[in-house]
């Protein structure tokens, strides 16, 4: 199929445009060739300016030693520890919700109605803005719900997380309960098993890896996020005892530091950038060897 | 080995749950509780709409239509918020406007034209684009574009800082192309090669078949990238207000100024606990916001189910 | 080598799937420690007829039925039967291999597991016995804990029967289970058929009519949800009673 293409290519490619038409088949190539090129511009740019600018303060200091006098000294350790224990939390409370959900809707519910309010409302929620989640935490973490989250603190920013968090992993979950053929599930029925049991031991056993793909997707999205965090996480220059303390992340601390007007400070914001973009890249490769174990399985069946 | 009692079959008489539910105990437990989660999940949607009407609803009922005044001034009770509206659109339609053709012609390029050694680095790049965290984009913007910008063309229009709409735009569709490059590209290849080798075979170019079979045959999926773009454009927040000035002025030009919805909330929202009519009036802004945003998702979905139903009529 | 007592007993049996109407009017008795093949051209009922008998029909959602099935002279509908115990006593084999994707031997052990067993002494037994009564603990007896979805087809056919075995069942249900397999495991599997009906009763769903003659002892002949024709094998294959019976026997339709 593609070869057609091939041979096209590279016999326009390498004698002179005799019509009019080739020229402009010639020319089209050409320009969008131009503006994918152009398209990685800017991957590089940011690549190259983070690197640049940040390698330097890459030292082991900003991990393990929390921030101090504004960020001209110490490290970042309260904000790496803050991202970790605010992800964490926020998983701890979304991933049981939305996983159960998702198991309902796609194996209990009868008629599918549920399933399909359930799915509209994950759609809907997924293209809410990020400030939208944050001032909605805001009112209801941070102040109505004051005497048991304690205000602005590692509680109300994960659980305004975790409400990110449930459109992405109720999605990928619900996708991944519906590859496994009906057949597994008749087998394990066949035997004298009960829905339930099926449900836990067979069907998600069978998509476990596509569902853990669709968890670290969630972690990576949530974990660069600064807008939900603004308001409601308070500002910790350690990391918190408990969860009822405030807590610095790293994503805000990089815009802490971006807005200061001390250029010390600013170059840290860089180092703090390289920072968060491997914690992000790592959960994102481990997603990627997780759904390649999908493949396997379902080449096998 | 396993027992088995003579006589009657053992599968008789079970207890009363699992008569009534069909179901066992531990079945019915678990059920219900996944149940109850499900209810849930759909009520979040719900409780966020709920909240930000009760917010709001003071800003509407005080000002009336003068929420939508062009004046915002909380020190003078003054909030008419159609200046942040104004900001929005000017940022988020002038992204679009660069993204897409910039994105659908990458799009086109990786699956027509692309050799297939490029292919992979080449998707991995716009992978690795969209993992970045919106505040790295902004970083680089606000130290690296806004410079550059003021450095390109103060000589050409006088004074110019680099903060602005023109700097909001670059950065947001920086942002939204590896999207809009990978769902039309999906998009695209959906179309079966069947119609690819129909038009070549009656003498098309590449160009011309990836215009008229391609392109037209990927449309609806194209749309529904722009129309989630668009979506996700107007609420990105960090990258937009670092670079934009958040100046309460209606821009008339893409060098100038403004302050975009999603900056008003981020910047004020603390601000606002003491004085009830100024935090009603941002969350009257955060209503728009969430209005807005279902509305573009709806609408991508109509827009997929609508390609769906013209695909199926095609074959 | 039949005893009068019939195993399973089918009077009056209509079932509908929505308006359509599968099967009409169903009266059958299948006698103990026998292989009886169930055979007709595609759509005529023969897979309703045998999902009725371990209660998969249950979870179709617009699936009704008339009419009494008795298993050992009990009412499996009855309100009263316990459906997660009946379809462990009524073994089931699937038309394609479905294993499970876990190692062999925790297929085998997950019937027994799921009805309480726990004991490892025991599940090593059960398991043991089951691959050996399934003519497959030579080929696999050394490396239950690799993958059965490694294993060919006929093995995994051969697994899914052990699996059903190892809880024990009273009859076994096939649906047609040489289906996706090829000639040689088709016969090896022909030939465990055979040496399992000393214990088992066991009904076939097959549209393979020499491999009802080799197989079975009795053979019932449906044809657009009616049963036709219902009989011993020999005495059906050489003198069919119904026109239908010999156009489907000759081949005429398949």
């Amino acid at each position: 199929m593609k070869s057609v293409n091939a041979s096209r290519k590279s016999r326009s490619g390498l004698r002179l445009p005799r019509s009019r038409r080739e020229f402009l088949d010639w020319m089209t190539y050409v320009s969008l060739g131009f503006v994918t090129v152009l398209l990685t511009v800017p991957f590089f740019a940011i690549i190259f300016d983070m690197v640049v600018k940040g390698l330097a303060g890459l030292t082991p200091t900003l991990i393990t030693e929390s921030i101090r006098n504004l960020g001209r000294e110490g490290g970042i350790r309260n904000a790496i520890v803050g991202s970790i224990e605010l992800v964490a939390i926020a998983s701890a409370v979304a991933l049981p919700v939305s996983i159960g959900a998702a198991v309902y809707t796609t194996e209990y519910s009868r008629q599918g109605r549920l399933q399909q309010i359930v799915e509209l409302s994950a759609d809907i929620l997924a293209g809410v803005p990020s400030i939208v989640f944050g001032a909605f935490g805001y009112v209801f973490f941070v102040w109505l719900l004051k005497p048991w989250t304690g205000g602005a603190t590692l509680l109300s920013g994960a659980l305004t997380l975790s409400l990110m968090m449930i459109p992405t992993v109720l999605r990928t979950s619900q996708e991944s309960l519906r590859a496994v053929p009906i057949t597994l599930r008749e087998a394990s029925l066949a035997v004298g098993a009960t829905r339930w049991s099926t449900t836990w031991r067979v069907t998600l056993r069978a998509c476990f890896p596509a569902i853990v793909t669709g968890i670290l997707l969630a972690i990576a999205r949530i974990a660069g996020e600064t807008a939900p965090l603004i308001w409601t996480t308070g500002y910790n220059s350690d990391a918190p005892w408990s969860i009822f303390d405030a807590v610095a992340s790293l994503p805000f601390t990089i815009y802490t530091f971006a807005m200061s007007p001390d250029p010390v400070v600013n170059a840290k914001a860089y180092s703090t950038s390289i920072v968060l973009i491997l914690m992000v890249l790592s959960v994102d490769v481990m997603a990627n060897w997780a759904s390649r174990r999908v493949g396997i399985l379902v080449r096998k069946g | 080995m396993l027992i088995r009692e003579p006589g009657a079959p053992n599968w008789v008489t079970r207890p009363w749950y699992d008569r009534l539910f069909g179901a066992t105990a531990r079945d019915l437990l678990g059920r219900s509780l996944l149940l109850l989660f499900s209810i849930v999940t759909s009520l979040v949607i719900v409780g966020i709409l709920v909240l930000l009407l009760v917010e709001a609803l003071p800003a509407f009922v005080t000002l009336g239509s003068g929420i939508f005044g062009p004046i915002w001034n909380p020190n003078q009770n003054q909030f008419g918020i159609a200046v942040f509206i104004a900001g929005t659109l000017w940022v988020s339609s002038f992204a679009i406007l660069l993204a897409v053709p910039l994105g659908v012609g990458g799009a086109l390029f990786l699956s027509e034209y692309c050799p297939s050694r490029l292919r992979l680095p080449l998707r991995m790049i716009m992978e690795l684009m969209a993992a970045i965290p919106s505040i790295v984009y902004g970083l680089w913007a606000l130290k690296t574009l806004v410079p550059a910008l003021r450095s390109a063309f103060q000589p050409l229009i006088g004074y110019y800082s680099g903060f602005g709409v023109l700097a909001g735009a670059i950065i947001l569709a920086v942002m939204l192309l590896p999207t809009i490059v990978a769902v039309s590209e999906d998009a695209m290849r959906m179309v079966p090669d069947t119609l690819r080798e129909a038009s070549y075979a009656l003498g098309a170019s590449r160009s011309e078949t990836a215009r008229r079979v391609v392109l037209s045959g990927a449309l609806p999926g194209i749309g529904a990238a722009v129309l989630l773009s668009l979506g996700r454009a107007i609420g990105e927040t960090m990258a937009v207000l670092m670079v934009t000035g958040n100046s309460l002025v209606f821009p008339v030009s893409i060098f100038d100024q403004t302050y975009v919805m999603t900056s008003a909330l981020a910047n004020q929202l603390g601000y606002a606990l003491a004085d009830p009519l100024y935090r009603s009036a941002l969350f009257s802004v955060a209503l728009v916001l969430l209005l807005i945003s279902v509305m573009f998702t709806l609408l991508a979905k109509v827009t997929i189910r609508w390609g769906m139903r013209r695909q199926g009529l095609r074959r | 080598m039949s005893l009068m007592k019939p195993k399973v007993e089918i009077k009056g049996l209509n079932a509908w799937y929505g308006d359509f109407h599968a099967l009409k009017n169903i009266n059958l008795r299948i006698l103990p420690t026998t292989v009886t093949a169930v055979m007709g051209p595609s759509g005529c009922g023969k897979t309703t007829l045998i999902r009725i008998l371990n209660r998969l029909c249950d979870l179709v959602p617009n699936f009704r039925m008339t009419g009494k099935v008795l298993v050992d002279k009990q009412d499996i509908f009855d309100p009263g039967v316990d459906v997660y115990q009946l379809r462990r006593e009524i073994g089931f084999v699937f038309q394609k291999p479905n294993p499970f994707p876990m190692s062999i031997y925790d297929n085998v052990a997950y019937g027994p597991r799921t009805h309480g067993i726990h004991n490892e002494t025991r599940l090593n037994e059960i398991v043991r016995r089951s691959l050996q009564q399934a003519a497959l603990w030579d080929e696999v007896g050394h490396r239950l804990e690799e993958p059965a979805l490694n294993l060919s087809g006929g093995q995994q056919q051969r697994l899914c029967l052990a699996r059903a075995l190892a809880v024990e069942p009273v009859l076994l249900l096939m649906d047609e289970p040489v289906a996706f397999l090829d000639p040689i495991s088709a016969q090896k599997i022909e030939e465990l058929i055979m040496a399992l009906k000393k214990r088992y009763t066991i009904i076939m769903v097959t549209h393979n009519v020499q491999q009802a003659l080799r197989v079975s002892d009795w053979a019932a002949f449906l044809y657009l949800g009616e049963l036709v024709e219902f009989g011993k094998t020999s005495s059906i294959a050489e003198t069919p009673a119904d026109p239908r019976t010999e156009a489907f026997l000759t081949g005429r339709f398949g």
